[in-house]
C-alpha cells in the first residue's frame, strides 16, 4: 500500500507541465542521440549533464532518463535500416532486422522494435515499484563467480548461431575473442598483443569494430551486387501505418516470449556492471534456442526483433535500479547519472529511497510515462524512417560511410577507431565472402572481455581451483543450466546422426 | 559558404559586440580562453575520474568561471596512458588539459613508458583523497590489529580498482610493513563495482575512498583506519584512526590533480590556474569536499612538481618492495 502511495506522489512530481516538458525534450534529444552511431546514450547524459544543475534535481533526473529511454528507443532505428548499430545494444538487431529491410519490411521491423521496447520498459518499470530493494539486495550475491555463470549462460545460448559450417563459426568466435585480449590485462596490469605501442594499449572497442563489420561490410557487399551484370530488382519499403497494426499483431503472437524476455533482461540489468548489452545478446540466443523454427533466425524473423529488443530496455531501466537503491551503478550511463546526483547535492546509498522520496518516485513514476510518450514519437516517425530506403542508394551510401566513421571517432575521441572501423569493414567483407558468420564474432568481442575478467577474478578466489562454480548455489544452478545448453546441440547431432544412420542402415 | 567568407561576413559586428563588451566591462579581461577548453579524462564516461572532472565542468557552467566551456573528451584505456600520450602530443596547446590521479605516476614508470610527469606543465593540485580501510560491518574485524592478525596467520582475500594500482599498492605496503602473508587481490574495473563487492561479502576487505564506499557507512560497511595524517573530517568518522594511531606508520593519498601540455604561452598557464583557483573556493566544492573526506589543498607551479617529485621517489620504493620495478 505504502508503494502505491509513493508512486501516486511520484505521479504528481512527473507529471508537472515542467517534468513533461523536460522529459518530451529528453526523449527527443535521447532519439537523435540514438539515432548517431557512436554518440551513445551515456554520451548524451554525460553531454547534458552539466545543463540540469540550473532545474530541480527531481527534474533533472526525469531530463536525464528521458534521454536514456529515447537513446535506448532510438539505438535501433541505424540496425535496422542499415546495419549500423547505433549503440552497442542494438547489434543483436541487426541480424533479423537488417535482412527485414531488405525484404522491404523496414516499416514492420521498426515497428516491431519500438513495441518491444515499449513492453521492455514497462515491465521493468514494475518491478521496480513491487520490489526495489530486495532486488537490489539479491543483486549483491552476484559475485564474480556468479557472473561468469551468467556469462556462460549468454555463450551457450549462442552455439547455433552460425548458420554456416560449424568450424567457421569457432573460427569466427575465437577471431573475437582474440580481438578482446588486446590492451593492458586488468589482471596483471601488463600490456597484451599491443606490439610495443601506447596507442594500441586501449584495445579493439566493441563499436567501431561493429559498425565496420556489419556497417561498412554491408555497404561493400551491397555496392557490387547492384553492380553486378545481373541487376535484380531493388525492393522497395513499403511505407504505411498498415505496419504497425501488424507489429502489434507479432507482439501479441510472441507475448509470452517478450515478457519473458524482458523479465530475463531486467534481472541481467540489475547485475552490476552489465547493462543491456549482454541482455539483448542473452534475449536473441534464449528465444532462438526455444523458439519451434530456429532457421528462420538470422534471415528476417520477427522474433529475433522482439526479443533482443524487449530484454535490452528492461535491463537499460533494471540498471538504475542498483544506483537509485544501493548507489551501485549497474551501467555506465547509471555512472554518469551518479555523478549528477552528486552535482544535485544528493548522496547516493541506500537512504536516498527514504531521504528523497520525490527524486526516486519520480524518476520511477516518469518511467511509465516516458514510455508511453517515446513509443507514440517513435510510431509516429515509423513511415517516414521507413521512407528512408527508398532514397536512392547512390544518394544514401555517401551519409551512411560519413557516419560510420563520425560514429567510431566520437566515443573515446581515437583516431585509431576510425582506422579499425575501415579495417574491418574490409574483414567483415571479406568474412561474408567466405560464408563466415559475423554475430558470433560480435558476441565474443562483446562478452569476451568481462567473461574473461569474471573467470580470473574467481580463480583468484578459489586459488585456481574450477570447484568455485559449482559449490556456490547461484553459480551452480546457472553453469549447470549453460552445460546443458552447450551439450543439446552435440546431443541432437549424435541423436540424428543415429537416426540417419538406422534408415539407411544395412537391413 | 568558405570559413573565410564567414569570418569576413561576421568580423565586424563581432568587432564592434567585442568593443562595446569591452567598454562595458571596464576592465581588460584576460585573452585566455578565446575558445572552448578541452579536459582529456583516462578514464571512460562514468569512471571515477570521469565523474570529478564532470563535477568540476558543471560548477563552472553553474557560476562561469571563464566565459568559455569546457568540453570533457574521454579518452581511457592503459591506465591513463592513451591520454597521457594525448595531452604530450598538443604541445603549445593553451587549450588542453588533463585530470589526475597517482595513475599519472604510477603508470609510466611500471608501463615504462618513453615520458613521465616532468614532460607535463603543472596546472594544480586540488585536493588529496584518502584510502580508510574497509570491512563488512558483520566481520569479525573491529580494530587494525584484528585485522593485521589475521593477515598474519593466512592469505586474506581483497578487492580493488585496477591492477598494480592505487589499490593494489596500498595493500602491497601494508604486506610489507606489517609483514603480513601475501593478500589475495582480486582487481576490478572501477570502485563501485569494489564496493559492492565487499557489500556483498565477495572479499573481506577494500580501500575504497569515502566518495565510493561511503554511502554503505554505517548499513553494511565499517572503517578501521585511514592511512593519512589526519583523522577524516567527516560527521560520524571522527573515531576512525589514522594509521599511525592505529600502530601502522603509512600514509598514502590518491592526487586530484590538473596537468597540461607542455610548451603553453603564459597566459594559458596563468588563465588555467585562475580557473582552479576560483574552483577551490567554491562552496560548493567546498561542500563536496567535505562530504567525502578530501583533503582540500591547492598547490601550483614548482610547488606542484615538487610535490609530485616526492610522490614518485614514495611509489618508486613501494615498487620496488613488491617487486614490480627492478
Amino acid at each position: 500500500m505504502d508503494t502505491l502511495v509513493h508512486l501516486w506522489s511520484g505521479l504528481g512530481v512527473a507529471m508537472q507541465p515542467f517534468s513533461l516538458l523536460m522529459m518530451t525534450l529528453g526523449l527527443i534529444l535521447g532519439l537523435a542521440v540514438g539515432v548517431l552511431p557512436g554518440l551513445g546514450g551515456t554520451a548524451g547524459v554525460a553531454l547534458l549533464l552539466p545543463v540540469t544543475v540550473f532545474v530541480a534535481p527531481e527534474v533533472a533526473i526525469i531530463f536525464l532518463g528521458a534521454i536514456y529511454w529515447g537513446a535506448l528507443f532510438g539505438g535501433v532505428i541505424t540496425s535496422v535500416l542499415f546495419a549500423i548499430p547505433g549503440e552497442p545494444w542494438s547489434v543483436a538487431l541487426i541480424f533479423d532486422g537488417y535482412p527485414m529491410s531488405k525484404q522491404g519490411r523496414s516499416g514492420l521491423a521498426l515497428a516491431a522494435s519500438f513495441l518491444s521496447s515499449f513492453v521492455g520498459i514497462i515491465i521493468a518499470a514494475f518491478f521496480f515499484v513491487a520490489a526495489a530493494l530486495p532486488l537490489a539486495l539479491l543483486a549483491l550475491r552476484f559475485g564474480p563467480p556468479e557472473m561468469f555463470a551468467i556469462m556462460m549462460l549468454a555463450f551457450s545460448t549462442f552455439v547455433g548461431l552460425g548458420t554456416g559450417k560449424a568450424s567457421k563459426t569457432l573460427v569466427s568466435t575465437a577471431f573475437g575473442l582474440l580481438l578482446t585480449a588486446v590492451g593492458l590485462d586488468i589482471v596483471t596490469g601488463r600490456p597484451r598483443l599491443t606490439f610495443g605501442t601506447i596507442t594500441w594499449m586501449s584495445g579493439f572497442d566493441f563499436v567501431p569494430v561493429t559498425i565496420g563489420l556489419f556497417g561498412l561490410g554491408e555497404i561493400l557487399i551491397d555496392g557490387e551486387d547492384r553492380f553486378s551484370a545481373e541487376a535484380r530488382e531493388v525492393i522497395l519499403a513499403k511505407v504505411g501505418w498498415a505496419d504497425i497494426k501488424e507489429g502489434m499483431r507479432e507482439i501479441w503472437k510472441f507475448f509470452p516470449q517478450t515478457v519473458m524476455a524482458s523479465i530475463m533482461g531486467f534481472f541481467v540489468g540489475v547485475l552490476p556492471g552489465t547493462g543491456a548489452t549482454p541482455a539483448s545478446f542473452l534475449g536473441y540466443g534464449l528465444a532462438k534456442q526455444y523458439s519451434k523454427n530456429p532457421e528462420k533466425y538470422g534471415k528476417g524473423a520477427i522474433e529475433g526483433i522482439i526479443a533482443p529488443q524487449s530484454a535490452a530496455n528492461a535491463a537499460g531501466a533494471g540498471s538504475l535500479l542498483p544506483m537509485i537503491t544501493l548507489g551501485i551503478p549497474g551501467s555506465p550511463t547509471a555512472a554518469v547519472l551518479l555523478a549528477g546526483l552528486y552535482m544535485w547535492g544528493l548522496w547516493p546509498g541506500p537512504r536516498l529511497f527514504l531521504e528523497q522520496p520525490a527524486f526516486v518516485w519520480g524518476l520511477i513514476a516518469s518511467l511509465f510515462l516516458a514510455a508511453l510518450v517515446c513509443l507514440i514519437i517513435c510510431l509516429a516517425f515509423t513511415p517516414m524512417l521507413a521512407a528512408i530506403m527508398r532514397i536512392p542508394w547512390g544518394l544514401l551510401t555517401p551519409i551512411i560511410v560519413v557516419a560510420c566513421f563520425v560514429g567510431s571517432y566520437v566515443m573515446r575521441n581515437l583516431m585509431f577507431d576510425v582506422i579499425c572501423t575501415l579495417a574491418f569493414g574490409l574483414i567483415g567483407y571479406i568474412m561474408k565472402k567466405l560464408k563466415y558468420a559475423l554475430a558470433p564474432m560480435a558476441v565474443a568481442l562483446v562478452l569476451g572481455d568481462m567473461t574473461e575478467v569474471f573467470l580470473r577474478q574467481s580463480l583468484i578466489m578459489s586459488d585456481g581451483s574450477f570447484a568455485i562454480f559449482f559449490t556456490r548455489p547461484i553459480a551452480a544452478v546457472c553453469m549447470s543450466f549453460a552445460l546443458l545448453l552447450f551439450a543439446f546441440p552435440a546431443f541432437k547431432l549424435y541423436r540424428e546422426k543415429r537416426k540417419a544412420r538406422v534408415s539407411i542402415g544395412p537391413g | 559558404m568558405t570559413m573565410k567568407a564567414l569570418r569576413s561576413r561576421f568580423a565586424v559586428p563581432f568587432l564592434l559586440l567585442a568593443a562595446s563588451l569591452f567598454v562595458l566591462g571596464g576592465v581588460a579581461e584576460a585573452a585566455w580562453p578565446e575558445r572552448p577548453v578541452e579536459f582529456t579524462i583516462s578514464a571512460g564516461v562514468g569512471g571515477g575520474a570521469d565523474q570529478y572532472a564532470r563535477f568540476l565542468i558543471g560548477l563552472n557552467v553553474k557560476n562561469n568561471y571563464i566565459a568559455q566551456p569546457i568540453i570533457p573528451v574521454n579518452k581511457p584505456g592503459g591506465a591513463g596512458a592513451v591520454a597521457m600520450q594525448s595531452v604530450l602530443g598538443q604541445k603549445g596547446n593553451d587549450y588542453q588539459m588533463l585530470i589526475t590521479l597517482n595513475s599519472f605516476i604510477t603508470t609510466p614508470l611500471f608501463q615504462n613508458l618513453p615520458f613521465t610527469f616532468r614532460d607535463f606543465t603543472p596546472v594544480a593540485l586540488l585536493a588529496l583523497d584518502n584510502f580508510p580501510l574497509w570491512v563488512h560491518k558483520d566481520s569479525p574485524y573491529k580494530t587494525l590489529d584484528d585485522f593485521l592478525k589475521k593477515a598474519k596467520a593466512e592469505s586474506v582475500t581483497v578487492c580493488g580498482t585496477g591492477s598494480k594500482q592505487e589499490d593494489e599498492i596500498v595493500f602491497r605496503a601494508i604486506e610489507k610493513l606489517a609483514g603480513t602473508q601475501p593478500f589475495k587481490y582480486i582487481p576490478f574495473k572501477g570502485g563501485g563495482d569494489v564496493a559492492k563487492n565487499l557489500v556483498g561479502k565477495h572479499c573481506e576487505a577494500t580501500v575504497n575512498q569515502v566518495s565510493e564506499a561511503g554511502p554503505f557507512f554505517p548499513d553494511y560497511l565499517r572503517p578501521l583506519v585511514v592511512f593519512q595524517e589526519k583523522r577524516l573530517d567527516i560527521p560520524g568518522y571522527e573515531n576512525v584512526p589514522t594509521g599511525k594511531e592505529a600502530g601502522l606508520d603509512f600514509n598514502y593519498n590518491m592526487m586530484r590533480a590538473i596537468f597540461a601540455p607542455p610548451g603553453m604561452s603564459k597566459e594559458g598557464v596563468d588563465g588555467m590556474v585562475g580557473l582552479f583557483k576560483k574552483i577551490s573556493e567554491d562552496p560548493e566544492w567546498i561542500a563536496f569536499a567535505k562530504k567525502t573526506g578530501l583533503q582540500r589543498e591547492f598547490l601550483t607551479g614548482e610547488a606542484l612538481k615538487k610535490f609530485a617529485e616526492d610522490y614518485e621517489k614514495l611509489h618508486i620504493k613501494i615498487m620496488k618492495d613488491a617487486g614490480w620495478l627492478k
